[in-house]
């Protein structure tokens, strides 16, 4: 298999969750001399990417996420070693500290774009669910995170995203995180109207709305 | 210690109203409703005292629906937690929030955990004791028997195991999650329906909550193979009143008759769906579906909706829904899982549009 033969399939594994076949392509990967870390950039994320794409249309659903993540993963255990040995650094984008907020025992969808933003580069930090104010601030500053990404699924626990901000700003901290929000009954409308920097429809959405944030810090 | 109405005999109105609306046409389209949370909020209780007390779950609620003119009398409580708790799974209980199964700490990790799913003591183990209060205390205030409620095998997996483990057993380990699903289906819920059913020889209908089916959290490969095989053991097992009607996320598909046909097998003589769905296809999707099944319809207003929107868009729905799965009968409206801060005003909109527009002359 020549190089862009072993990118093809290991982004063809990710996207059929093929977990034997992430790993052979990974092995050839190694044995052809590829670079470990185009692989991951031009091979199994380009197949991370076009299942976040699906999932995003309904096309495809939790279950073949998961499978995604799951060769993705399989596949990173073969390359991270020669990562490693290289010295070479998968640069991180940026640090996410991800909650869902006080009250809201909901996590399917925190832990798909939990899933996503660590499969398109960004560092997760994942606190889980029913997390009060104070506990996603401190975790925030503990993990020196870029962005705190917020989720809430029921419209009881919304108000409790817009707590985050106002609190963040109580004291002296807002210009520090990048706040994104997101769930079910969370929109645009009301992402404005808290003072959010971001809000993502869908855990896609929120790879793209966190890339154009850095951006724009520079 | 507030002290409730001993008698709501006053809803077998209501409850006949549903009775011919599954049926055929009644005098008004009935409106039914899930609102504990909201209801917690409207008695001044906290969580702590309000889940724990059958006084207030049954007195108490029922109280507020018949203030808010809600027809159909229903028990609520948390359903999804009663199973997992009596075999051991770690439940947080807190001031503010109704319990729930504490999700960083599964009861299943491994296969040996697996003993851990039989039968339990109906007496002793966890709550089960509490609903068999609260069933009796319905019976005894409104003079019918509750729809019993229990927590449906793949939502009661979940709790026990962790969704994204779940998911990945039974896509990897196929033998592991049918064991699982064997156990739970056969030692856990099966005993305890049929005693419920002893306890309850009244109970014409035994529902299986079950929010976790739902699309985008599974797709209909799992649904076929996974969910809907096991709901119809429990009705070889139990009964034929037992059914599973609350999965949703058709929309999310190009053919949303797919999911319904499903929908209608674990739960046959009534097809439910609610928002963001209905909202999404359009209410007459449903109706069309319910009319060539040959079975009635309940359409649900959905909660975030019911939560956030203005009272005059709330009538506006209610009156779409009901104009257009109201016609020849078949039809109720159910108003989804009203949380502590929907405005009062928002209930009473959708109460008052159902009695509005929902009258058959
Ligand atoms: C599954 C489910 C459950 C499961 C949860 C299991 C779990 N491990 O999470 C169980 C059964 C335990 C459950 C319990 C309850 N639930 Co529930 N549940 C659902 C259901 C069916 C699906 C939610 C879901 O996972 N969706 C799939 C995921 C993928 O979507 P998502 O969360 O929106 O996430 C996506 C995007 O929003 C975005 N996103 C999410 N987070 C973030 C964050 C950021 C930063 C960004 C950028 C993007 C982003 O990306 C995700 C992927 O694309 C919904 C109904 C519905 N239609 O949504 C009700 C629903 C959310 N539940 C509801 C309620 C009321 C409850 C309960 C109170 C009990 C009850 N009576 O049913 C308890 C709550 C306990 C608590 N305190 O939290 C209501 C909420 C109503 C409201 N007021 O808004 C809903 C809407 C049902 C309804 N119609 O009434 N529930």
């Amino acid at each position: 298999m020549n190089k862009q033969e072993i990118l093809e399939q290991l982004a063809k594994a990710v996207v059929e969750g093929d977990k034997n076949s992430a790993r052979e392509n990974a092995q050839a990967a190694v044995d052809e001399g590829l670079d470990p870390l185009e692989a991951v950039d031009r091979g199994l994320s380009k197949g991370m990417a076009v299942v976040g794409a699906n999932f995003e249309s309904g096309e495809s659903f939790l279950p073949e996420l998961l499978m995604a993540a799951d060769s993705f993963n399989a596949a990173m255990e073969i390359l991270n070693p020669l990562i490693e040995a290289n010295k070479q650094k998968i640069s991180k984008l940026g640090t996410a500290l991800l909650a869902t907020v006080k009250g809201d025992m909901h996590n399917i969808g925190k832990n798909i774009v939990a899933t996503v933003l660590e499969t398109n580069g960004f560092e997760v930090v994942d606190i889980g669910i029913d997390q009060s104010t104070l506990n996603i601030i401190e975790a925030a500053q503990k993990h020196k995170a870029d962005f705190i990404g917020l989720s809430s699924v029921m419209t009881t626990t919304m108000p409790y995203q817009k707590e985050v901000i106002e609190t963040l700003s109580e004291m002296g901290l807002r210009e520090k995180f990048f706040v994104l929000v997101g769930g079910g009954p969370v929109t645009q409308k009301w992402a404005d109207e808290i003072g959010a920097d971001g809000y993502g429809d869908t855990a896609v959405d929120a790879v793209g709305v966190a890339k154009k944030l850095l951006e724009k810090k520079g | 210690m507030k002290t409730f109405k001993k008698d709501y005999s006053s809803f077998q109105k209501g409850l006949g109203r549903l009775q011919t609306a599954m049926n055929g046409v009644p005098d008004r389209v009935p409106v039914f409703v899930q609102m504990h949370e909201f209801a917690m909020k409207e008695l001044g209780m906290n969580a702590t005292e309000f889940f724990a007390n059958p006084d207030l779950l049954v007195g108490g609620y029922l109280s507020v629906l018949e203030r808010f003119g809600i027809d159909v009398p229903t028990v609520d409580y948390d359903v999804y937690n009663i199973e997992a708790e009596a075999i051991g799974q770690t439940v947080i209980y807190s001031e503010h929030d109704m319990p729930d199964v504490d999700r960083s700490d599964p009861l299943i990790k491994s296969r040996d955990d697996l003993k851990k799913i039989k039968k339990p003591d109906f007496a002793s183990d966890g709550r089960l004791a509490t609903v068999v209060e609260i069933n009796n205390l319905f019976c005894e205030l409104v003079g019918e028997t509750p729809t019993l409620n229990f927590c449906a095998p793949f939502s009661l997996a979940a709790n026990i195991r962790g969704i994204e483990q779940l998911i990945m057993d039974i896509l990897i380990e196929p033998d592991f999650a049918s064991e699982l699903f064997d156990r739970i289906t056969e030692e856990l819920l099966a005993p305890w329906i049929l005693y419920l059913k002893e306890k309850f020889p009244g109970a014409r209908s035994i529902c299986g909550n079950d929010a976790t089916s739902s699309l985008p959290i599974v797709n209909t490969g799992i649904l076929r193979d996974w969910i809907v095989p096991y709901v119809q053991r429990l009705r070889e097992i139990c009964g034929p009143e037992i059914y599973v009607p609350n999965w949703v996320g058709e929309s999310h598909l190009k053919n949303p008759e797919e999911m319904l046909e499903l929908k209608l097998q674990a739960c046959p003589n009534f097809l439910e769906c609610q928002d963001p769905d209905v909202a999404e296809l359009g209410p007459a999707v449903y109706k069309n579906y319910a009319e060539k099944k040959g079975v009635p319809l309940i359409l649900g207003v959905g909660a975030a909706f019911l939560a956030l929107s203005a009272p005059q868009e709330i009538s506006a729905r209610v009156k779409h829904y009901i104009e257009v799965g109201g016609q020849n009968g078949r039809f109720s409206l159910y108003l989804c899982n009203i949380g502590a801060t929907t405005p009062a005003e928002n209930i009473k909109a959708a109460v008052d549009a159902v009695h509005k527009h929902g009258a058959y002359s």
